[in-house]
């Protein structure tokens, strides 16, 4: 009886434990994984906007230097974090542009770690999609956002909760999903 | 003077020695490093704190060992608000809810973390468990044979557990 019993525990859990070994490995090798990914948790954080008014104005963009005073009240808006020395930015600059086209006033955008006569001067080069755009002074709203990298993108419903966050170039899957988000969030 | 007495002299000389040798890493333990610096109070919470926090773009590192730019803001971060007069607590609880538990080098005790934190222990125990029930059924099987002769010479050679 007793011999029955400890030859089933001794299967059950040499069973358990080769599962266990092996969802470990599987989860552990995965080509696919990068383990120096920070886990974002989207769904628990929300941004903290209470920095938006000290980040320092472009020179030559000081008219859309105020990113309090130019955030949509009246509907979801998205706020982008790029810099001019940012590679997979210039990845999504032509859909911003034409995002910007296509809603007008929804985008505000903050340069981050950018001497703010670069960043002024990639967007005279490669054209502003932003209805107002600054330099995020240091990197204050970076931290309040929750930032791991540029770029980033975050859509906010009007009153500043978080409904989608791009943790990387608006190109691809990462594009189809901003647009999903996009087009459930208007009113 | 014979092999064994030679043997027993070299023995108690090592054993002197290691002795010794702990008795000096013992102090050494006890002994803290001075330093030609004072360190303001503010330095060395900044110091700590920053060893608890994980740098978010690097692998494993705390922000007190990475020079990445994210690891410079966080640092300055820490500095600003230990400035502002928030305590340790409070500074954690501010990167936490923006970049989650995960930002914490040590996990914190949570329903989430438990398996983390006992996970080791309960399986310790479990392992424990199982080698003291088979070491005591061997026992008793040794008993037998020894009373029955040959009577379970059997079950050894079917070697069923």
């Amino acid at each position: 009886m007793t011999r029955i019993f400890l030859r089933l525990a001794i299967i059950g859990l040499g069973t358990a434990s080769i599962l266990l070994v092996g969802s470990l490995l599987w989860f552990g090798l995965n080509p696919q994984r990068d383990p120096a990914q920070f886990p974002i948790q989207t769904a628990a954080l929300t941004p903290d906007l209470s920095a938006l008014d000290q980040a320092t104005p472009l020179p030559g963009y000081e008219a859309l230097g105020d990113l309090v005073a130019n955030t949509p009240t009246d509907g979801p808006f998205v706020v982008n974090f790029f810099a001019s020395w940012c590679q997979p930015c210039r990845l999504e600059h032509p859909y911003l542009l034409a995002f910007a086209q296509a809603h007008p006033g929804r985008l505000l955008g903050l340069a981050y770690r950018d001497d703010p006569l670069a960043s002024a001067q990639y967007l005279n080069s490669d054209g502003n999609p932003y209805a107002a755009v600054a330099s995020d002074t240091d990197s204050l709203n970076a931290l309040n956002f929750g930032l791991t990298g540029v770029p980033e993108t975050f859509l906010f419903d009007t009153d500043g909760s978080l409904l989608f966050r791009s943790p990387g170039p608006l190109v691809g899957a990462l594009r189809s999903q901003f647009e999903q988000a996009w087009e459930a969030a208007q009113p | 003077m014979t092999v064994s007495a030679r043997q027993g002299r070299s023995l108690s000389a090592a054993v002197r020695a290691v002795l010794l040798f702990l008795l000096a890493a013992i102090v050494l333990i006890f002994c803290k490093p001075v330093s030609a610096f004072s360190q303001s109070l503010e330095e060395i919470r900044a110091k700590a704190l920053n060893n608890e926090l994980r740098c978010v773009v690097c692998a494993g590192q705390s922000i007190a060992e990475s020079n990445a730019e994210l690891a410079q803001d966080m640092r300055a971060q820490v500095d600003r608000l230990i400035l502002a007069g928030q305590s340790d607590g409070e500074i954690r609880t501010w990167f936490v809810e923006r970049y989650g538990d995960a930002v914490l080098m040590n996990p914190p005790l949570n329903a989430l973390t438990i398996g983390l934190w006992f996970g080791p222990f309960a399986i310790f125990t479990l392992g424990l468990a199982i080698t003291l029930l088979v070491l005591r059924r061997g026992q008793a099987r040794l008993t037998l044979r020894r009373g029955n002769g040959e009577a379970s010479e059997r079950d050894d050679r079917v070697g069923g557990i």
